[in-house]
């Protein structure tokens, strides 16, 4: 008897082909050069190394990067309007689309042109992804592919919160609907009193975690209420730094005076902060935009964990420790995000 | 206010010094601003025959008085009027703003009218001249009438006040902006979209400004007016008003100010705006380099200060972003055009080297979209010995004998440079300043 075959394919373009309804891009080819699109960049490499591209596809570049405030745009090439020709775009464009550049992809009646474009060049500007979300639905024509996590792909289009692919085989029950990164940006901004120097944090946190999350195996945040000492028998395993790392004062700097140095200082804070989500352990921020501690190990006490999170991976178990302490006031906040790419912040909607 | 003129205000009345009152005596017992030590030490200045200094001190406390007024309008408010985005908002009003533009905003603002502002501008000039005289004018001496003039228009337009404000109307309106949402139906849109130009510039500014610096409910009241008043004024928008919301939009979107962008962004939208986006901030680093020429050209010793900020502009290249060509030019020709009292020599090399690498096409642009709304060149054109300079400089551009502008008035004004009639010149500013400022 011959082996049955299943491939997602067929619900995949089904799902893709109704985003691109809802984003007004309708178009076959499209269709079927995003579902190429999305398996490619589940997990790209090129020579070995993993990459981690955003593809801007749009019909009307010039509007579009205006509003997303992306410059220097290059073009690399072009091609009929196929799948393959987008394929070929990622090709020769994902080795360039790094450190602050992005693949673009105008749709011509045709053809597709591609190239490289240069994203907003500060870390407290708006990114792309929150920028397209913010836009009205129907005035513009663009959607953004890129890789939201190991093996999980997120499309979103303009107004459109669009498809987060798993191509993990994750239960879809299991993946929770909220923005949970969000959260964690909202927290980390909370108690900052001057509203733009919030403003301007919050973004920051948006786009700097979303950007180290995205090229992450998985991390936890905890984020303790500003002017509130955490407990020292707390924190006793973890790296506490002598002075916390204020970059919400950085954010201030930059916003008032941007010169290069301030960038450049900002930058490194940033690439600090990277390195610290991808250490092991919890790492410790607080709610008016400070990085307290990393490398931190929690002590679960496995009596108080539900039977599902007493089986679950140690990143779980740590955080549903966490959750703990959150509902006594010790943190304000917790967030998880798993190795095959669901977040999960803790409470949920605080917000809201 | 009435409601069916949201956008006019008057200038507020000066303090009334008669002509009868002629003294130093009798002039600075009306200066409520000032202290009785202060005003014995001012007339003992004026008796001995100090003038200078009795001068520079009386300018320095009006100058004080009308920035400290200044500062109570907040810090981004000013830098939208002004179109200055190196004004940070965290600087001080003292610290930033030139005295020309300390009276010029004031004279927006209607704290005076523009009789006084005039008077205002020739006694910067004379106290400026006097404070650091060219090496032509090293011996000569303020005369006492011309102390007695700036003494007197000083103390009628600032020191006489016992509390200076801006125009009652005005304050009503902007506050009124800020607070409340405009009904989309409602006849003031109509006649906001038919005002003078100025009005609609300065609405436009303090909406601007609003977006940048307000947060809660006023930004949300901002962004609804913006989004209900840009679509009604934006096809009478010359191109340099035009840019400014281009560039709010990338400021606050580079500020990460979501709601702001988002609010900014809505309102480009209607409009089909995004032209007038700029890419990048490139822009603002000639933007900067232009208005650190235009302050020092305002301010003392110009001539020795201005040879410097105009290199550094000429430096930027030849490649000038169009959001920031209007600055570009009007500081260049600033330059070229100089003041009453003579040019900064040094400064001339680089700003010819700038205007020789302007394109047909784009002095076309400059007349037809930035001269009619330049009311800081304009004004400078209603001075004869300026007005003369600028035909010599307008005659010198090659590129400049096919530009054929589209709008009357600066075809007539370009024409008039061209022929080396000065006085046409002033006429044509003068008329064209009256109309940006009052429609007619």
């Amino acid at each position: 008897m011959p082996a049955t075959v299943v491939t997602f394919r067929s619900e995949l373009k089904s799902k893709i082909a109704d985003f691109l309804a809802d984003s007004h891009m309708s178009c076959v080819q499209t269709e079927e050069s995003l579902v190429a699109l999305v398996v490619a960049l589940a997990d790209h490499r090129e020579e070995g190394i993993a990459l981690f591209p955003q593809v801007l596809i749009c019909d009307d570049l010039d509007v579009v990067l205006r509003n997303v405030q992306g410059s220097n745009r290059i073009t690399i090439g072009s091609g009929s309007r196929t799948a393959e020709t987008v394929l070929h775009a990622l090709k020769k464009c994902a080795p360039l689309a790094n450190s602050g550049w992005a693949i673009w992809v105008e749709r011509g009646t045709d053809h597709f042109d591609f190239g490289v474009f240069r994203e907003p060049p500060t870390p407290t500007a708006l990114d792309l992804r929150t920028t397209l979300l913010d836009t009205a639905p129907g005035q513009l024509h663009a959607l953004l592919a890129a890789q939201y996590a190991p093996g999980t792909v997120e499309l979103i289009s303009v107004g459109n919160s669009g498809l987060r692919i798993y191509l993990s085989g994750v239960r879809p029950e299991l993946v929770p609907p909220e923005d949970a990164q969000g959260q964690v940006a909202k927290w980390f901004a909370e108690d900052i009193e001057d509203g733009h120097l919030r403003g301007a944090c919050t973004s920051f946190a948006t786009t700097v975690l979303h950007d180290l999350l995205r090229k992450g195996h998985g991390t936890l945040i905890a984020v303790a209420p500003s002017g509130r000492r955490l407990p020292a028998r707390i924190l006793s395993d973890a790296v506490v730094l002598p002075e916390p790392a204020d970059l919400s004062a950085l954010v201030d700097v930059h916003s008032n005076a941007p010169s290069s140095l301030a960038l450049a200082e900002l930058l490194a804070y940033v690439s600090l902060l990277g390195g610290m989500l991808s250490s092991d352990g919890i790492t410790v921020l607080d709610s008016c935009g400070r990085v307290l501690a990393f490398n931190w190990f929690i002590r679960t006490d496995t009596k108080s964990l539900t039977p599902r999170e007493q089986v679950g991976g140690a990143r779980h178990r740590a955080f549903a420790a966490l959750k703990v302490l959150v509902d006594k006031g010790t943190l304000l906040g917790a967030f998880i995000r798993s190795s095959n790419g669901t977040d999960r912040a803790y409470p949920e909607n605080a917000n809201e | 206010m009435s409601s069916a003129h949201p956008v006019r205000w008057e200038p507020r009345e000066v303090v009334d010094v008669p002509a009868t009152v002629a003294t130093p005596v009798a002039i600075t017992s009306l200066a409520r601003q000032l202290n009785q030590r202060e005003r014995d030490q001012l007339v003992q200045a004026f008796n001995a025959g100090l003038y200078e200094m009795g001068t520079t001190f009386v300018w320095s406390r009006t100058m004080a008085g009308l920035k400290n007024l200044l500062a109570g309008l907040g810090i981004e408010f000013i830098a939208e009027m002004l179109d200055r985005s190196d004004i940070r908002s965290d600087a001080e009003v003292y610290e930033v703003l030139t005295d020309y533009e300390a009276v010029r905003l004031a004279e927006e603002l209607g704290m005076y009218g523009s009789t006084q502002a005039l008077r205002l501008r020739q006694t910067l000039e004379v106290v400026a001249h006097f404070a650091n005289p060219p090496d032509d004018a090293d011996e000569d001496e303020m005369m006492p009438e011309e102390a007695l003039r700036a003494l007197r228009t000083c103390v009628q337009t600032v020191l006489g006040h016992e509390e200076l404000d801006v125009a009652v109307e005005f304050a009503e309106f902007r506050q009124r902006l800020e607070t409340t949402i405009l009904d989309d139906a409602a006849p003031e849109i109509e006649e906001l979209a038919t005002s003078a130009y100025f009005f609609r510039r300065t609405v436009l500014r303090i909406l601007l400004a609003g977006c940048k610096s307000a947060s809660g409910a006023q930004l949300e009241n901002t962004l609804a007016n913006l989004n209900t008043l840009l679509p009604r004024i934006w096809p009478g928008l010359k191109d340099p008003d035009r840019y400014s919301v281009g560039r709010a939009y990338s400021e606050v979107h580079a500020e990460g100010q979501s709601s702001a962008a988002s609010g900014l962004r809505s309102a480009l939208l209607k409009v089909k705006g995004f032209d007038y986006v700029p890419e990048s901030l490139r822009s603002r680093t000639f933007l900067e380099a232009a208005t650190k020429v235009q302050s020092v050209h305002f301010e003392w010793n110009n001539f020795y200060n201005e040879p410097a900020p105009t290199r550094a502009l000429v430096s930027l290249g030849t490649s000038i972003p169009i959001s920031a060509f209007h600055r570009c030019m009007t500081a260049v020709l600033l330059v070229r055009i100089g003041n009453p009292y003579g040019v900064s020599s040094a400064a001339q090399p680089y700003a010819d080297q700038m205007l020789r690498d302007v394109t047909a096409d784009r002095w076309k642009y400059f007349f037809d979209d930035c001269l009619p709304v330049d009311d800081v060149l304009l004004g400078e054109l209603r001075n004869e010995t300026v007005a003369g300079r600028w035909c010599t400089v307008i005659g010198e551009q090659g590129r400049i004998s096919g530009v054929d502008p589209s709008s009357k008035q600066s075809r007539a004004l370009l024409k008039a440079s061209v022929d080396g009639d000065s006085a046409s010149v002033q006429d044509r500013a003068k008329r064209m300043l009256r109309m940006m400022r009052t429609g007619h």
